[in-house]
């Protein structure tokens, strides 16, 4: 008898085979980096790509000898050359230089809203998943409305009412984007919420909260970067939609979407006005879904072990 | 005062469907003593399980308990709130299921998993509860816990996250521990190895309740043996006694089901038919359109349980003056 546990010390379990050697006090960054740069090297890629475009974003005034909005109508829309690598615009403003402080908007209004609409939907969707009942029923016909309506009229509707301004873009975007997510992840929910650990857990007195934490939200997280990688892509578009439309970014600030709508009058005459911006968006939407791919394929234990 | 575990009396647990109520378990009554191995057996979709989920208080809706008390040292658990269910799981009554690949978090270490359960009733530091996790691994015969502990559970082979599985159950040392088919999912060594390991348990006071299709598992493991059939007990005896001299057709079947090396006949024996739905039960006895010693009163009249030897109680109108082979 085992004096601290009170138990006869069993016979050991027969070394079966089919289980990998455990790897104790693994770092799992490096190890998540490690299989990236096996298996999924456009992850890599395409992580170094994001990373480029922020360091672009944030050391813009060093890369760039112009000011965003240093007009030179001697050199309006003048085609790509060593001095403006990517041509000029109609008031001759060096299009590199707008799309890097352009990247700045971009980049935020992609990511921030995201992530905020992301923490949002997830927990709405969770509780909405798990708890159900009148709860569910509430919650989802609310997410039903808001998705309904157009999601770009909506947002036109809370921008016109809130007034211009990146707070309130982020706020409308949020608005407009927990509905779907909270959608994929009740849907995540309820399917996990079948699986026995969940099961276990509750049999072993685990509180829901707890549950929801530790046991339901990791087990989502695969499809939570999924969505990530697809949602930062559209929040993108969404932002460039809404500065077409003049309520987003104003100018003379840039942003992509603001430079594509400029350019669009231009492309047949200058069509580098349009061509820089449109390739970046494609870029980093690319970019985030390679990435996107590649963590959900690390991240996931199931796929782990193959 | 008391050396019964686990208490059950009277336990009706339904389903509200469309089509109506289905009583899954139907007025049963059954009692685990200190330290006694109590088994459940009978086919799929006779309730056995729908007794351990009502025992948790986990019945899902549209089910509900609708009768009866469950009495857990004492403690009646049928009127528990949610909060107060909490607390008795894990603690007081643990359950270990059919599927190790399923029942742990594959996002979560092993050990980890298993000092959760610690970390949620008790008051310890990190430090005490990793050396308690590592303590029952070993004890339920985990080889190298160091870096067992640190495993996912994909790592592990079957028995192995059985006896995880079991680790988790066991490490607030419960007093009534439920196993739901605990080696269904197992292959023979590792299903001799479990049931080692859970007679093991029972050796030093925990309570087991034992729920399984396969009478091999309950002849080598349980006390005390329970048949149901549609939701209802319809026989219960020692072990010894109910396969040496089993009264209902029904036990019969099951007995009869089991393949052994000293069998004189070539073909195994079926039950024909299935469970009947539970929605719509014929009148009489609910085994009575599959029994082949089936009388007129058996399509009428309900049988009761009755005693018919020393702790031998039957559910079968052929007690009643009829010669029982």
């Amino acid at each position: 008898m085992d004096p601290s546990t009170g138990f006869d010390v069993l016979p050991m379990a027969e070394d079966e085979p089919g289980h990998v050697p455990a790897s104790a006090a693994f770092d799992r960054i490096a190890y998540v980096l490690r299989r990236l740069a096996r298996d999924h090297k456009t992850a890599i890629v395409s992580a170094v790509v994001i990373v480029l475009f922020v360091l672009g974003a944030v050391f813009a005034p060093v890369l760039t000898p112009y000011d965003y909005n240093d007009i030179n109508l001697s050199q309006r829309l003048s085609p790509p050359s060593l001095e403006h690598l990517f041509g000029t615009d109609e008031g001759g403003r060096d299009i590199l230089t707008r799309m890097l402080y352009g990247s700045r908007v971009s980049l935020i209004i992609g990511v921030v809203p995201t992530l905020l609409s992301i923490a949002a939907g997830t927990l709405i969707g969770m509780v909405a998943g798990y708890v159900g009942g009148k709860v569910d029923t509430v919650i989802m016909r609310v997410a039903d409305v808001v998705m309904s309506f157009p999601s770009m009229l909506l947002a036109m509707v809370v921008m016109y009412t809130l007034g211009d301004g990146t707070i309130n873009v982020f706020f409308t975007m949020v608005l407009v984007g927990w509905a779907g997510i909270a959608r994929v992840v009740r849907s995540e929910t309820l399917k996990l919420k079948e699986r026995e650990y969940v099961e276990a857990a509750r049999i072993m007195g685990v509180r829901p909260t707890r549950i929801m934490l530790r046991h339901l939200l990791p087990n989502c997280l695969p499809t939570i970067i999924v969505l990530f990688t697809l949602e930062v892509p559209s929040s993108i578009l969404t932002e460039s939609g809404l500065s077409f439309l003049g309520m987003g970014v104003q100018p003379p600030n840039a942003s992509w979407g603001l430079m594509v709508s400029a350019g669009r009058v231009f492309l047949y005459h200058a069509p580098w006005l349009c061509f820089a911006p449109c390739l970046a968006i494609m870029v980093i939407v690319l970019a985030f879904n390679y990435l996107g791919d590649g963590l959900r394929d690390v991240l996931d234990p199931h796929l782990q072990s193959q | 005062m008391l050396n019964s575990t686990l208490e059950v009396s009277h336990l009706c647990t339904s389903f509200f469907t469309d089509r109506g109520e289905v009583k899954a378990v139907d007025d049963v009554s059954l009692r685990v003593d200190k330290g006694q191995v109590v088994g459940i057996v009978g086919e799929s979709g006779c309730g056995k399980s729908m007794v351990a989920r009502s025992v948790m208080g986990l019945v899902k809706k549209p089910g509900k308990i609708v009768g009866g008390s469950i009495v857990l040292n004492g403690q009646e658990l049928t009127s528990l709130d949610d909060k107060e269910l909490c607390e008795v799981r894990g603690r007081d009554v643990s359950m270990v299921f059919q599927e190790p690949m399923t029942s742990l978090n594959p996002t979560m270490r092993v050990g980890r998993q298993v000092q959760e359960v610690v970390a949620i009733h008790e008051q310890v530091s990190k430090e005490q509860a990793r050396q308690r996790t590592l303590e029952i691994l070993s004890a339920v015969g985990i080889p190298e816990v160091e870096a067992r502990y640190d495993a996912y559970p994909h790592e592990l082979s079957g028995g192995l996250r059985q006896r995880v599985m079991i680790a988790m159950a066991m490490i607030m040392r419960p007093s009534l521990l439920i196993a739901d088919e605990p080696t269904t999912a197992l292959d023979a060594t590792v299903e001799a190895q479990i049931i080692a390991l859970l007679k093991r348990l029972a050796h030093t006071g925990t309570s087991v309740l034992i729920i399984s299709h396969n009478l091999g598992v309950i002849a080598q493991l349980a006390d005390y043996v329970y048949v149901m059939y549609a939701g209802r007990i319809v026989e219960k005896a020692d072990v010894c006694e109910l396969f040496d001299n089993p009264l209902h057709p029904y036990t019969h079947g099951l007995l009869g089901a089991v393949s052994s090396l000293r069998s004189q006949s070539k073909v195994l024996q079926t039950i024909p038919g299935v469970v009947p739905n539970l929605a719509n039960l014929p009148a009489g006895c609910s085994f009575a359109p599959r029994c082949d010693r089936c009388m007129a009163a058996c399509d009428s009249v309900r049988p009761e349980l009755v005693t018919v030897g020393a702790g031998h109680e039957l559910c079968c109108h052929l007690t009643k003056g009829v010669d029982v082979l």
